[in-house]
C-alpha cells in the first residue's frame, strides 16, 4: 500500500504500519521477544503452543503479541498464518499504550474474553478427562463387586 | 502495581464487610468493580472455596464488567474486609490507565495459567487415548 494514498488508514500514524504476509508466516515465535502488537485486518492466523494447537482466528482486530507486552516475558506461544494475512503493526507498543490508555483497556476485555474461553475448555476438558477415567474404572469396580463376599 | 491501585481508589466510597459477609453472588450483576483495602476474601464457585487472598489493591469484578456478565462466582470475606466500591468502572479504568493496566496484566497471567493447564490437559487425554489404542492393537496381535 502506497504510504501517500489517501486509504491508508495508518498515514496519520506513523507509529501504526501496515504489513502483510504469507500463508506459514509466523507473526510471533514462542519464546521470542519483539516488543510489538499485531492486529489481524484480513486473514486466517493459528496458536500453537509446544507444537499443540491451541486455537485459530480470522476475527479481524484479533491482537497477538500482549502477553509478552504486559507481562515482559517471552512469547508464551507462536501464532502463524494460516493464509495469506494482512495485518497492522504496531512498533514499541509499550510506549503506543500509555500515550493511548482506552487501548489497555481494549486489551483487557479481550484477555478477558480469552480466559473466559479457556476456562470454559479447560472446564471440558475436565469432564470428559473424569468421562475417560470412569470407562476405564468401572470394569475393575464389577471384579471389585464379585469378589466381595458382602454382596 | 497494587500501590498504584490503591493510590487512585484512596478517594472511593469503602464498604466494610463482617466476618463471612458476601461481597458479590455468583449469578448476580452489580456491574461494579471492587478493591480489597483490608482484610482477605474467598472466591466460592459451587459451594467449595476455590481461592483466597488478602493483599490489599487485589481487584474483583473485572471480568464481569469487561464482559458485560454476571458474576462467575460468589466472593465472601471470612473474618472481614475492608472493601474500596467502584461504581462506575470503566469512567475509573479511563481515568487511572495503571488501575487498566494492572487489570490487563493479572488477566494476562491467569490466561498464562489456564492456557498451560488445558496444554497439560490435552497433552495428557492424547497419551491416554494413545495408550488405550496401543493396548487394543497389542490385544489384536496376542
Amino acid at each position: 500500500m502506497d504510504a501517500e494514498s489517501p486509504n491508508n488508514p495508518t498515514a496519520n500514524q506513523p507509529w501504526l504500519k501496515f504489513d502483510w504476509y504469507p500463508a506459514g508466516h509466523e507473526l510471533v515465535t514462542q519464546g521470542g521477544k519483539i516488543g510489538k502488537l499485531f492486529v489481524l485486518r484480513q486473514g486466517e492466523v493459528e496458536v500453537v503452543r509446544d507444537g499443540a494447537h491451541i486455537n485459530s482466528t480470522s476475527q479481524p482486530g484479533a491482537i497477538f503479541g500482549e502477553m509478552s507486552l504486559l507481562l515482559d516475558i517471552p512469547h508464551s506461544a507462536t501464532v502463524r498464518a494460516v493464509t495469506d494475512i494482512e495485518v497492522f503493526v504496531i512498533e514499541d507498543a509499550l510506549k503506543v499504550l500509555e500515550a493511548n490508555p482506552g487501548w489497555t483497556l481494549q486489551i483487557a476485555r479481550l484477555l478477558a474474553q480469552r480466559v473466559n474461553a479457556t476456562t470454559r475448555m479447560l472446564a471440558e476438558t475436565h469432564q470428559e478427562d473424569i468421562a475417560d477415567r470412569q470407562r476405564l474404572v468401572l470394569p475393575q469396580n464389577v471384579f471389585s463387586q464379585w469378589s466381595d463376599p458382602q454382596v | 502495581m497494587a500501590a498504584t491501585v490503591l493510590e487512585a481508589a484512596a478517594a472511593l466510597p469503602v464498604m466494610v464487610l463482617a466476618p463471612r459477609g458476601v461481597l458479590v453472588t455468583e449469578g448476580a450483576r452489580t456491574g461494579k468493580l471492587y478493591i480489597l483495602k483490608s482484610g482477605n476474601l474467598e472466591v466460592v464457585r459451587d459451594g467449595s472455596v476455590v481461592a483466597g487472598f488478602g493483599n490489599a489493591g487485589a481487584i474483583v469484578g473485572e471480568m464481569s464488567v469487561l464482559l458485560g456478565q454476571p458474576h462467575s462466582a460468589t466472593v465472601r470475606s471470612r473474618y472481614g474486609a475492608e472493601v474500596f466500591v467502584v461504581d462506575d468502572p470503566i469512567g475509573f479504568m479511563d481515568a487511572y490507565p495503571p488501575v487498566a493496566r494492572e487489570i490487563a496484566q493479572a488477566l494476562a497471567i491467569r490466561l498464562k495459567k489456564t492456557t498451560a493447564l488445558l496444554v497439560d490437559m490435552r497433552q495428557q487425554a492424547k497419551e491416554r487415548q494413545d495408550h488405550e489404542m496401543f493396548d487394543k492393537i497389542f490385544d489384536l496381535l496376542k
